[in-house]
């Protein structure tokens, strides 16, 4: 029988195939059972097609229901994760402040700390933030408890952000916090060289090197220059015993102790040290 | 996995669909949507053994078969308004047998999945466990015959879909090229091109009787 429309239709086969296609159609055929058509008029009769899938249910549904319930398993986890870490590090800012007693009210840390140790009787911190606060305290791991009459914040001071931030430096009043600052001591060359006119710039004299010599020229008021007495018109003639020229430079680890200058060309020594 | 009817070859009114027996299903159509109940029975009674044996060569499985070829008519007739003339109505209701069969077999595939018990069970039914009969040690004609027919129908219960459904198609249920194409929904190179990959498959397994 395959042979018939083998070559029909099929065109060229190997022998291989040929004789698959003739061992297939030499099969026996099975039948449909007698009441075949019985048994199809009773589900016909039954009104619809006895689907494995119901129509009215998509079949997407399938796979989404299970998706969307291990979805919201897990999103139910994740949020309940995320809120107890909000709500724990809210309750560690609210007895940070708690534990701050009023300046009126509280007696000093140690006798707060004694009195935990003594009379209270175990809790949670969650149910007395102020005892474990002062736990805290008492186990030293908390060093900063305020004094009575410190300047504390009604609203509550302090936030996390803030606490982590680098410490300001603080500089002498009058000086710029935003100008570049100078370096620590540690960072000078103390055998880097100062030149006369730096020298005389701090001390509080304008000079001018003419004619072979430093004349002063001014002094600025209470400056060690001024205070000490040197006046304008005054010959530089020395400073530390040391003979002044144009490019005289003195060590980094200078000290101004005197200054001799030739006023009306009479040699008058002015002593800084004593200023 | 049980083996039905096995009846002779000569079964030739149900083989092939010529286009007298198509226009003539299609005016059986026509009556069934006038409400004639006979034409009905007519087409159930034109196809139900091709279909069954179809279905039982895709499933190897003839109870199995039986109840799909009976799904397949009961889809048609409640579909019978949707159906368009200008398809063969072979190919229709061949194509509704074929969806019904793979989804019965993904279903399977679904249970042994999801069956703890499965997993040291022996499945006559299974894809994976084909063994060839050796022909030398049965004597018996016939009892030899049984056993050859057996082992074919395992070979192709064993072939990967895409090569079972046209290997059945045309070698067995003697459809054309053209028309396994279109139940397939498939270009007809393609459909060349699986029925002979699916032949030298079977040829691999059942080269004991070559």
């Amino acid at each position: 029988m395959s042979n018939e429309y083998e070559n029909k239709d099929q065109g060229a086969v190997t022998d291989d195939e040929r004789r698959v296609a003739e061992m297939l159609g030499s099969l026996k055929r099975v039948e449909a059972p007698g009441d075949f058509d019985a048994r199809v008029r009773a589900r016909i009769a039954q009104g619809r097609p006895s689907s494995s899938n119901p129509t009215w249910l998509p079949q997407w549904v399938r796979f989404a229901v299970p998706l969307a319930l291990v979805a919201a398993v897990g999103g139910y986890f994740a949020i309940d994760r995320y809120s107890r870490t909000t709500v724990g590090t809210t309750n560690e800012i609210v007895r940070s402040e708690s534990a701050q007693p009023s300046p009126a009210a509280q007696p000093p840390a140690v006798k707060t700390a004694t009195a935990a140790n003594t009379i209270s009787p175990p809790t949670t911190e969650d149910e007395n933030p102020t005892v474990a606060a002062s736990r805290e305290t008492a186990t030293g791991r908390r060093q900063t408890a305020p004094k009575p009459g410190a300047d504390t914040d009604p609203n509550g001071g302090g936030s996390f952000v803030e606490a982590v931030r680098p410490g300001k430096r603080l500089l002498p009043r009058g000086i710029d916090p935003n100008a570049p600052q100078p370096g620590r001591p540690g960072d000078f060359d103390p055998n880097a060289k100062i030149a006369v006119t730096e020298v005389l710039t701090v001390i509080g004299v304008r000079a001018n090197y003419s004619g072979s010599k430093w004349t002063v020229e001014s002094v600025v008021d209470h400056s060690a220059a001024g205070d000490a007495g040197i006046k304008p018109g005054d010959v530089i003639d020395t400073i530390n015993d040391q003979k002044l020229s144009e490019k005289t430079a003195f060590n980094g680890s200078f000290t101004g102790r005197s200054i001799r200058v030739l006023r009306g060309g009479k040699p008058v020594v002015i002593d800084l040290i004593k200023k | 996995m049980a083996h039905g009817n096995i009846v002779s070859t000569d079964a030739e009114e149900n083989q092939r669909t010529v286009p007298e027996e198509r226009s003539s299903d299609h005016q059986l159509i026509e009556a069934t949507k006038n409400g004639d109940e006979n034409a009905f029975a007519e087409i159930v009674a034109r196809y139900r053994n091709p279909l069954t044996n179809y279905l039982y060569r895709f499933l190897n499985d003839y109870e199995e078969a039986v109840d799909l070829a009976q799904e397949t008519f009961v889809r048609v007739y409640f579909a019978i308004d949707r159906y368009h003339t200008q398809y063969a109505f072979s190919t229709y209701v061949y194509r509704i047998a074929t969806n019904l069969a793979i989804s019965e077999l993904r279903r399977r595939k679904r249970r042994r999945l999801l069956s703890l018990t499965g997993l040291f069970q022996s499945d006559e039914d299974s894809e994976v466990e084909f063994q060839p009969t050796d022909p030398a040690a049965l004597q018996d004609d016939q009892l030899a015959d049984d056993e050859r027919d057996r082992t074919i129908a395992k070979a192709i219960a064993a072939l990967p879909e895409k090569y079972r459904v046209p290997i059945i198609l045309r070698d067995i249920e003697g459809r054309s090229y053209d028309e396994v194409a279109e139940i397939m929904g498939l270009g007809l190179g393609t459909t060349k091109s699986r029925i002979s990959r699916g032949r030298g498959l079977l040829r691999e397994k059942l080269e004991h009787y070559f």
